[in-house]
């Protein structure tokens, strides 16, 4: 064979496989085939794929909008979707960021990466959870919870506050993730916010003193603890949950609710119309779907147990409405705006 | 005119390879002095960089403890079941670290896997089969006519210990280099055993502060300490690059004690693959599996096509590259030692540099949206990898081919396809397949661009692994498993029938 030819066989290759990889792969159910290639709108999301992927499956087979998903990964793992967002400004390929956590959420709007939207949906959501420029709303909130190990932990001594990291009794026997990532970096720097910096400073190094394990995630969190590996520690209430359901030994409790507690942090999903979105009507559309109560609703039914932000929607029964928790009341905006400064003394207070 | 050729490739090589890789870098300088942190902090950098370099070199180390000896056995004898034995060592490769990792959690005690020897564990069963890979290409590619030659004075042991060994130091060399960038750049294993790193110091620049800026800086030192590694063996004293005959070297027979022998390698490949058995028992049952392959055949194709494109692409212009650097200019061997450093660039800080070239109004901008910037990711990340390969074997070729064919005549071009290319068939597929099963596993690069909705399977594992149901996350792992096994089965039935069709000794 010539070099000519090769080469021609060796391109026909080439574009074979870009045929083939360029198949449409939908990320799930096809659509009810009324899709027009005209309608598409692009979410970036962080909110974990199994609960994510059916509510925006259910948006797709609804409006047969097609719905483009990128997902991102536990935040230890990748470096996941906002610097990819960042990397896009100049060229937006996102219409739509939802995040799982209010820290990204948040982020991303002072990174001047989003763009105002007023939903109509938005309006019976209590306005401690949105932005009052409307450049995030919150929905469907998750709470950080202790998750239990039954064979290693009676219920009579089942830690009840993040107090108890410091107790004797568990000196080497907790865990968390790493506090400067994620839900944990929320949940830590809304104890700064909320106790101060010395006393919280004091909290973290006592903490580090006593033993506690920093894993690399609240997932790792949830598997060491559902292992037996770790009597207890702290995650989030999919990851406990999904363990419960899963038929793991192990308990979830809401710290910090007695009648002296601070509360537990909640942590509304947000969503953001993302600033030059290429499709921003549709990109609206779907921001009205995911805060109405219908979404909600289906969060709420998931294993991921979201709390409900709109009032009367009806839940599961294991599923607290968020008047029936204690919370802790923090400012969003506060707390978004510490995370980094939070991080760099965390960094150096436990050397991670 | 002649030339032109060269000046192709090196172009090629600077659009698609030293630009994304650059850029990050590059436009650092557009913004001096914009808030950017220390460079180097020693009470944070230093324990960490002391970390990343101990867990590095003691996997490079272990990795070519093992793997001379295995490569020996199953490159250069008749091993029984030898084909068997070395697709099971590779299979560890073709899985995600962060895989392995967890189920040598699962594996060993958390007392004894927490920490550095459960990272090393991990990363040395990870990196073996590359370990492996590069020293059986250097022992394939030894003077037949040499060890016939010390056979008149010595036995094998002693031939393999004082021809056959030096003769593939090249490879060796090259194989522990990369082994060691590899190791010392890597994340999500330490992670997971809780060793801190310095790569984490990176990460923790991204993923917890944004600050594209910083991360680039502290990558910095990463890549100065490939610049020295990759400056090592050229200091090396007595290293030498010798050519060799284009022959395939003979293969001993062991007799009885290659049933020893096989023992010994099964025992091996059964421990590497051990955690990968762990992995398997999470699928649960057949109807799981097939659940779970009716999931992801889809992303499955897709990853296959951009997974074979780019292998194929990257392929491509390391050999061109390669040719270039052994045949066609003076001091190639610093173009090929400048590889190293290159690799050592964290894949995400390509990644965004392959977001800020191609995501640009115009036809870059159907470049971005299209698989194609997977083939291109995959391309300018594995074309490092597979330079210094080459060109290690190039080296061998005798100059005295071309000598000839140019004095019938031919041209570079036609030296190159026509000579070159049938000698280094076998080393150019060792090399596609390899660069295969990286990209199939390849995460931090598919992340940043894959086009939305075409997620490759290494991507959805991610991001399905914490919550998903066990049995899906499992089978999901399983597929990728196995679509990354297809070519490496083929590869080595190929490889098979043409050792058998060639004879023995």
């Amino acid at each position: 064979m010539t070099p000519g030819r090769t080469f021609a066989v060796l391109a026909a290759l080439l574009l074979a496989t870009l045929a083939g990889a360029g198949c449409n792969g939908k990320t799930g159910a096809s659509s009810d085939g009324a899709a027009s290639p005209a309608r598409t709108v692009v979410i970036y999301t962080s909110a974990d794929q199994p609960f994510a992927e059916p509510v925006l499956n259910a948006y797709q087979e609804k409006t047969g909008v097609d719905v483009r998903m990128v997902f991102d990964t536990e935040e230890t793992k990748t470096t996941g979707l906002v610097n990819r967002l960042q990397a896009e400004v100049n060229n937006p390929r996102a219409d739509v960021f939802w995040s799982s956590d209010p820290a990204r959420g948040i982020a991303i709007t002072r990174l001047g990466l989003a763009q105002p939207y007023d939903s109509a949906n938005a309006s019976s959501i209590p306005a401690t959870f949105r932005d009052p420029e409307r450049l995030w709303t919150g929905f469907a909130a998750r709470a950080r919870v202790f998750i239990v190990n039954k064979n290693l932990v009676p219920e009579s001594e089942t830690p009840k506050s993040v107090l108890a990291f410091l107790e004797p009794q568990w000196k080497g026997k907790a865990a968390l993730a790493n506090p400067i990532f994620g839900t944990t970096a929320f949940h830590s720097t809304a104890l700064f916010v909320k106790w101060g910096d010395e006393r919280a400073e004091k909290f973290f190094r006592d903490l580090k003193a006593n033993g506690v394990q920093i894993l690399d995630s609240n997932g790792a969190v949830k598997d060491q603890v559902a292992a037996g590996l770790i009597p207890w520690g702290l995650t989030d209430t999919d990851d406990a949950n999904v363990a419960i359901q899963e038929g793991k030994p192990v308990r979830m409790v809401y710290p910090d609710q007695g009648a002296q507690g601070m509360g537990t942090p909640f942590m509304p999903n947000t969503v953001s119309l993302i600033k030059g979105a290429p499709h921003p009507e549709e990109a609206k559309k779907l921001i009205d779907y995911l805060l109405s109560p219908e979404v909600e609703a289906m969060l709420a039914r998931s294993d991921s147990m979201n709390v409900p932000l709109h009032p009367g929607v009806e839940t599961p029964p294991h599923v607290s409405a968020i008047d029936q928790l204690k919370f802790c009341e923090v400012d969003y905006e506060q707390v978004a705006a510490r995370v980094q400064e939070v991080d760099r003394k965390l960094q150096k207070l436990l050397g991670l | 005119m002649r030339r032109l050729p060269v000046a192709a490739v090196l172009a090629a090589y600077a659009g698609l390879v030293l630009l994304p890789v650059l850029t990050p870098f590059l436009t650092l300088l557009d913004q001096p002095g914009s808030g950017a942190g220390p460079l180097w902090e020693p009470e944070l950098h230093g324990p960490l960089l002391t970390n990343s370099l101990r867990l590095a070199l003691t996997v490079a180390g272990g990795t070519v403890l093992l793997g001379i000896p295995l490569a020996l056995l199953l490159y250069r004898t008749h091993l029984p079941l030898r084909s068997l034995w070395l697709g099971a060592l590779l299979v560890p490769l073709l899985v995600p670290p962060y895989i392995l990792g967890t189920g040598v959690l699962h594996l060993l005690s958390p007392r004894v896997a927490v920490g550095f020897t459960g990272a090393a564990v991990t990363m040395t069963v990870w990196l073996l089969p590359l370990a492996l890979l590069f020293a059986g290409t250097g022992l394939r590619l030894v003077t037949r006519n040499q060890e016939e030659a010390a056979l008149l004075e010595t036995g094998w042991p002693g031939v393999f210990r004082h021809v056959t060994l030096p003769l593939a130091l090249p490879h060796l060399l090259a194989g522990a280099l990369f082994v060691f960038v590899l190791a010392v750049g890597e994340f999500g294993v330490p992670v997971l055993f809780q060793y801190r790193v310095y790569s984490g110091a990176i990460f923790t620049q991204f993923a917890a502060f944004y600050d594209f800026r910083q991360a680039v800086l502290t990558a910095l030192p990463l890549v100065l300490v490939a610049v020295a590694a990759a400056l090592a063996p050229q200091l090396l004293r007595g290293y030498r690059d010798r050519e060799g005959a284009a022959e395939d070297p003979r293969t001993v027979s062991l007799g009885r004690a290659g049933l020893v022998g096989a023992g010994g390698v099964g025992v091996v490949a059964l421990m590497m693959l051990a955690p990968l058995f762990q992995m398997g028992l999470g699928v649960g049952s057949v109807p799981a599996l097939r659940s779970g392959l009716e999931q992801v055949w889809v992303p499955a194709f897709q990853t296959f096509g951009a997974a074979a494109a780019g292998a194929a692409a990257a392929v491509l212009l390391a050999l061109g590259v390669a040719w270039v650097a052994v045949r066609r200019v003076r001091y190639g061997q610093w173009l090929v030692a400048a590889q190293l450093p290159l690799f050592a660039v964290p894949a995400v800080i390509l990644g965004l540099g392959l977001i800020r070239l191609w995501n640009q109004p115009g036809w870059r901008g159907l470049v971005y949206v299209s698989p194609l910037i997977l083939v291109l990711g995959y391309a300018a990340r594995f074309v490092p990898l597979l330079v210094p390969l080459l060109a290690a074997t190039y080296r061998q070729l005798p100059v005295e081919l071309d000598e000839a064919a140019q004095l019938d005549g031919a041209g570079p071009l036609r030296i190159l396809y026509h000579i070159h290319v049938p000698l280094l068939r076998p080393v150019l597929a060792a090399a596609g397949l390899l660069t295969f099963v990286l990209a199939v596993g390849e995460v931090p690069i598919s992340m940043l661009v894959a086009p939305p909705g075409r997620a490759p399977l290494a991507v959805r594992f991610f991001t399905l692994i914490t919550n998903a149901p066990a049995e899906q996350v499992a089978a999901l792992a399983v597929v990728t498993t196995l679509l990354a096994l297809m070519p490496v089965g083929a590869w080595l039935m190929l490889e098979t029938k043409r050792v058998s069709d060639r004879g023995s000794d």
